[in-house]
């Protein structure tokens, strides 16, 4: 396997919590890139019998159509395998070009920044942060 | 001669684990059974467990997703539990939609969250309880009063 290749297969997916996944994405999302993020992330989720995954893209660059598909494609492959996908770091900027793009998102969560989808993950299985 | 999946009823639900390959004919079989089943026992939740099987088309795969849709409109919560990696995306390069059928990741999951389904309780809506909810009411209606009582004053004391 070339050196190249072994870059593009490390997509490393951490466990933030119990049944909670973190993915933070970077680069380009090409449909090679989504389908090995794609794997990566349903072995995991049904390895670790996980119920919400964080897919952080703050650190993509540009969200055109073809990219917002192939996140569109993830979220409803993590769904069939029987998890849900929250999409965080969203700028004002790509918001405001999956708008103009007449990108549908449809049912997707998406946060802004990565706290919030935290949250978000933590309401969805039920557990509760408490102050000390 | 068509083999038959079983379903099998657990409580209030009823459970399908798909151990074998697919076909139209089965599928047929499978979607008239399970409807049949929940209207018979007046059953609140079907749970479809797919880790027994590794191939499904799409054409298979919408028939299963609509199977869930009917039990829905006849009263039963469906989940589709189990599905593999492999799977998954194949189905979605096929450009699968699964709607708005929840999905769970195993079976055993799938009956927890079926467990956790508010049901009507008859014994919740006594008298007391409406009662109850009359008191609150006229509270309310009278917390407002107070409170426009208190507002009116203010207004005029600037004047």
């Amino acid at each position: 396997m070339s050196k190249n290749g072994m870059s593009l297969d490390m997509i490393p997916v951490n466990e933030l919590w119990d049944r909670i996944l973190f993915i933070g994405l970077f680069g380009i999302i090409d449909s090679n890139r989504a389908k090995q993020v794609m794997e990566a992330m349903l072995d995991k989720i049904i390895a670790s019998n996980s119920k919400v995954i964080i897919l952080d893209i703050l650190s993509v660059p540009t969200v055109d159509s073809a990219v917002a598909n192939n996140l569109i494609k993830i979220c409803k492959a993590t769904k069939l395998v029987g998890a849900e996908t929250i999409i965080s770091g969203i700028s004002g900027e790509i918001a405001q070009t999956i708008v103009e793009l007449g990108i549908e998102l449809e049912t997707i969560t998406t946060t802004s920044n990565l706290a919030d989808a935290v949250e978000l993950a933590f309401q969805r299985c039920n557990y509760e942060l408490v102050e000390k | 001669m068509v083999s038959r999946i079983g379903v099998y009823v657990d409580g209030e639900n009823l459970v399908v684990p798909i151990q074998q390959e697919l076909d139209e004919e089965v599928v047929k079989q499978l979607q008239s059974d399970v409807l049949e089943r929940i209207s018979l026992k007046h059953l609140t939740g079907l749970v479809i467990d797919l880790s027994g099987t590794s191939v499904l088309d799409t054409f298979l795969a919408r028939k299963l997703f609509d199977t869930c849709r009917m039990a829905r409109l006849i009263g039963a919560r469906p989940i589709i539990s189990g599905m593999s990696a492999g799977m998954a995306i194949s189905l979605i390069d096929l450009d699968f939609n699964p709607g708005d059928v929840e999905t769970a990741v195993t079976l055993e999951d799938g009956l927890l969250r079926l467990r956790d389904t508010p049901k009507f309780d008859l014994i919740a809506q006594s008298d007391d309880d409406f009662d109850a909810e009359g008191d609150s009411f006229e509270n309310l209606v009278k917390g407002s009063d107070v409170i426009d009582g208190d507002t009116e004053p203010k207004a005029d004391d600037p004047d």
